[in-house]
């Protein structure tokens, strides 16, 4: 175990490259541009992925809903007394929201009343919540107020269902974690919230039910479907889940479609490192001539391989990082975020943690080095009688 | 469920490993079938220059099985998310069948590429490479393993279905269920804790003198108690060490350590033992190539240096493992 | 067998292409010996098999058939491993194109053949820079060599083939590329090193090098047979 001599055939090596610069640094673009398309797809995903956890994290473990045709129904207020009686559950509580469609800037409105978890991971950018009882205010997420060019004190006006126009005072402006959370949100009183979308009384949104257990929830939402036969019980869990498969599954196809294009770049690698140039084979020639040994030159290409790969690996995963948190992964954004309507802004949380790392050097530096082994042997089996014999 | 991308990268990387493998083993088969040491014929020359492409290919399939095995505990751990009822990787890999034979398949593809590595590294150092015949016998070996690993793997991915409800480490280390997982997490603490003490005590008996003078008794030892050390080692993770690292007297689990909650502690800790005990088991395991003159020089300095590599790799596991015993208040007095 | 002899060959062959329609006998059933302290000049003209021999004797190149003895370890036989490691340890090689390594600078040419060793780089460049200093080359240190003179770059090329103190200097047509001066130059530096006690072997069809009266023994080569063996000492 001699660590000198892989020190100074390190050190050779990056002198041996850098005498190449043009060549090198062609492969070293492409190379990166290649790991920064995949790295852009693994960094939205998981932001993605954190994102809906840290949305999910305000969802309630049971929530139900009315079902009519096969559609999400209002439900009756009165559907909460059948529920309370299963043991096991320690509360139920009605909830109002909706979505309200903003034909102006062309974007879907969130619209919930304040209370409960709403105010708990949320910081108010400015002002404050409406109180539970308080008419003719509201607090915005930032995504309104930018598009709607609306700040404190500023008149919200929203259309209810009979035509009329509703005006809102804005009394606070959101800023949370993650913007998707709140980008899209208005809040108002309950009062409020009924006559602008005119929802007629006894009826909620939906129940949100507690449960003294969390890992009893499943049992509960089996013995809500018995008793009441048309509600649809949602569990936290299975939200999750959902959109954990949906991103994976996204971005698995992307990363499918992008094969393409990587096993373009390996054959080019191949290309690359089998095109032995003549200088090149004098200069191994010369190497082995001297006193060199074919593992010498193998250790040589295999240093040249990971000084390229990191390289490029750093250069690009600092360009996905940038495209992806600095500039709202505007390449692709369309094919991921699909599910949401309209962001005209949108911020995803810095995270990056050792397995997409892992993920990312199998997906890009494991096939280009593979690409350029037997390459490099090729290279390094050369006869040192060869230079001599000129 | 194929396209999550952790399972995408695994199967562009232990594919690849099984390229490298299967590349090396057609190699292999050439130059058994033509080697003449004494020729100096071009036919000759051709495939000792062949030899350097496969000790090449195995060790950067060795490279990617590292970063394979990896891969692998962290997707079984990234899609326990994705499973009901698992909560770590310990659940994802028991949502069917082929989930654990997978890992023991990574693991026994590690130990033997780097077996064949370091026979490789001393069969280099003699002018008439005797161990030519056995190091490709071996690689024959190696193929099955990585093979298996593959397949079990990708049937692993293939057949995992998020509706079936698995059991994790709550289950399968609980103390009086059945299987090999309660078992080892109900062995009474107190005689585990002093088998562990015992097991560690024979590494250091019998690898210190080894490690010094590389003599016959001491190496074969070695390379017992460093086999046995490591089963061993893998029950007491189980049965306590894991208990201390989370600080609860019921949670056995072995892969919840290499978690961001416990500084990632396992990767370290699992990199001690199996390094410790793989260069302990080879010590002697060359042992019957001493016999062979142009190796006599050499395999003694080889097992010197392994036993003592053995020894504090091993030390260092069970110093890693004692930290949180000894430095934090959890007790499991009275449990 | 002298025990004198660092070198000694017996019935040495070398084929190239060997059982194919292009197959070349270079060298055929060569027997010499070449003692420790030695001044040797390979003389013939060019194709006579001199630089093959002299790759032979190099180590750089496995003969077909005939033994090879080198201080007196046989490498007839050896791995292209253990040839590459006596290279490095036993001699110092010459070319006749220089074969310096474009865009590296005259120090790191220097150091080239020390890099797969265990010295470490601040040693190895401080070794460099006393043997260029030894050659007046102390100055042109960081220059790249493409901007040599050839006299500099044939100083650079003995300087690296001196870097692991080798008891065995071989040169290839060295003084191809010089004029008179330099190549008389060329001769007077060989024979100090003679003086320090190493051998040399030099491969050259020059008159200027082999009929030099310090040259102890001259092998004459012709179609890749030995012709005339002359120690003149």
């Amino acid at each position: 175990m001699s660590l000198m001599k892989h020190i100074n055939i390190l050190d050779y090596t990056l002198l041996s490259l850098l005498r190449r610069k043009f060549r090198n640094s062609g492969i070293v673009l492409v190379f990166s541009f290649v790991i920064c398309i995949t790295g852009s797809v693994l960094l939205l995903t998981y932001a993605f992925k954190r994102e809906a956890v840290l949305v999910l994290g305000n969802v309630p473990e049971l929530i139900v809903q009315k079902m009519s045709a096969g559609r999400h129904e209002l439900i009756p207020v009165s559907f909460s007394e059948k529920i309370r009686e299963i043991p096991g559950v320690s509360s139920v509580e009605p909830r109002y929201w909706g979505y309200y469609f903003d034909s102006f800037t062309k974007a879907n409105y969130t619209v919930v009343t304040p209370g409960g978890r709403l105010s708990e991971g949320n910081k108010l950018l400015q002002g404050r919540l409406p109180a539970a009882d308080e008419r003719g205010v509201a607090a915005i997420g930032g995504g309104i107020a930018r598009t709607r060019f609306l700040g404190i004190d500023d008149d919200l006006a929203l259309f209810s269902p009979d035509g009329r126009l509703r005006n809102f005072r804005v009394i606070g402006i959101f800023q949370a974690p993650s913007e998707l959370l709140t980008f899209d949100l208005i809040v108002i009183s309950e009062r409020d919230l009924k006559e602008l979308f005119s929802l007629p009384s006894g009826v909620a949104t939906d129940l949100v039910v507690g449960v003294r257990n969390e890992t009893e929830a499943p049992v509960v939402a089996r013995k809500i479907r018995e008793r009441i036969p048309d509600s649809r019980p949602i569990l936290r869990k299975e939200i999750i889940r959902t959109y954990d498969a949906l991103f994976s599954w996204r971005s698995g196809l992307i990363l499918t479609l992008f094969a393409g294009a990587l096993a373009a770049f390996v054959i080019l690698a191949w290309d690359k490192a089998t095109g032995l140039s003549a200088d090149e084979r004098r200069e191994i020639g010369i190497l082995k001539a001297l006193g060199w040994e074919t593992s010498d030159i193998l250790e040589m290409k295999f240093w040249e391989g990971v000084a390229i790969s990191l390289t490029s690996f750093f250069l690009g995963i600092i360009a996905a990082y940038a495209h992806i948190f600095f500039f709202d992964a505007a390449l692709f954004a369309p094919a991921l975020k699909g599910w949401s309507v309209v962001y005209p802004r949108f911020h995803l949380i810095p995270f990056i943690d050792p397995y997409q790392i892992a993920t990312l050097l199998s997906l890009t530096v494991i096939p280009y080095i593979a690409a350029t082994i037997i390459p490099s042997w090729k290279a390094a089996v050369t006869d040192p009688d060869e230079v001599v014999r000129g | 469920m194929l396209l999550h991308p952790g399972i995408i990268g695994l199967v562009i990387g232990s594919g690849l490993t099984l390229l490298l493998l299967f590349s090396a083993a057609g190699l292999g088969i050439q130059i058994l079938g033509k080697w003449d040491i004494t020729s100096n014929s071009e036919l000759q020359l051709g495939l000792e220059r062949k030899t350097y492409l496969v000790s090449t290919l195995v060790q950067y399939a060795l490279l990617f099985q590292v970063i394979s095995a990896f891969l692998f505990i962290y997707t079984a751990d990234d899609m326990h998310n994705l499973l009901v009822g698992a909560m770590c990787a310990t659940g994802s890999l028991n949502a069917n069948p082929y989930g654990f034979p997978a890992l023991c398949a990574q693991i026994a593809t590690l130990f033997l590429a780097a077996a064949w590595i370091s026979l490789n590294r001393i069969d280099n150092q003699a002018e008439d490479y005797p161990l030519t015949r056995k190091k490709y016998g071996l690689l024959f070996l190696i193929l099955p393993a990585v093979s298996a690993g593959y397949v079990l793997q990708l049937k692993y991915f293939s057949s995992i279905d998020p509706d079936i409800i698995t059991s994790c480490c709550g289950v399968l280390f609980s103390e009086g269920g059945p299987g090999l997982g309660s078992s080892l997490s109900s062995l009474p603490i107190r005689r585990m804790e002093a088998a562990f003490g015992l097991l560690y005590l024979l590494v250091l008996v019998s690898g210190l003198p080894a490690a010094r003078s590389g003599s016959r008794p001491f190496t074969l030892l070695l390379s017992a108690s460093s086999a046995l050390f490591f089963f061993g080692a893998i029950a007491s993770v189980i049965s306590f060490i894991s208990l201390y690292f989370y600080q609860l007297p019921s949670h056995h689990c072995p892969f919840d350590i290499l978690q961001a909650g416990y500084y990632y502690v396992g990767y370290p800790l699992y990199a001690a033992l199996f390094s410790g005990c793989f260069f302990g088991v080879m010590t002697g395991a060359v042992e019957p190539f001493r016999k062979i003159p142009s190796l006599a020089a050499v395999i003694p300095a080889a097992q010197r240096k392994w036993a003592l590599a053995a020894t504090v790799a091993i030390t260092l596991f069970v110093i890693l493992s004692m930290v949180p015993i000894v430095f934090t208040p959890f007790t499991l007095e009275g449990y | 067998m002298n025990a004198d002899n660092i070198i000694t060959t017996g019935g040495l062959a070398k084929y190239f292409n060997r059982g194919k329609p292009n197959e070349v006998l270079a060298v055929s059933g060569v027997s010499v010996s070449i003692r420790r302290g030695d001044l040797c000049v390979l003389k013939g003209p060019s194709g006579s098999g001199k630089t093959t021999l002299l790759s032979l004797i190099g180590c750089m190149t496995r003969p077909t058939s005939g033994s090879m003895v080198v201080a007196g370890r046989d490498t007839s036989h050896l791995p292209e491993r253990f040839l590459a490691e006596i290279r490095r340890k036993t001699f110092g090689f010459i070319f006749q194109q220089f074969h310096l390594i474009p865009g590296m600078s005259v120090l790191q040419n220097v150091m080239i053949p020390l890099y797969p060793t265990d010295t470490r780089l601040p040693e190895l460049k401080r070794r460099a820079a006393v043997l260029l200093d030894s050659l007046g080359m102390s100055k042109r240190a960081a220059f790249p060599v493409q901007g040599l003179s050839g006299g500099e770059q044939q100083r650079t090329a003995i300087a690296r083939a001196l870097i692991n103190d080798p008891d065995i200097i071989l040169a290839d047509e060295p003084t191809a590329h010089l004029d008179t001066a330099l190549s008389r130059d060329f001769m007077e530096i060989m024979k100090g090193f003679r003086d320090k006690g190493k051998t040399i072997v030099i491969a050259s069809h020059d008159p200027l090098v082999f009929e030099d009266p310090a040259v102890e023994l001259v092998v004459s080569m012709r179609d890749g047979l030995l012709t005339e063996l002359k120690r003149r000492i």
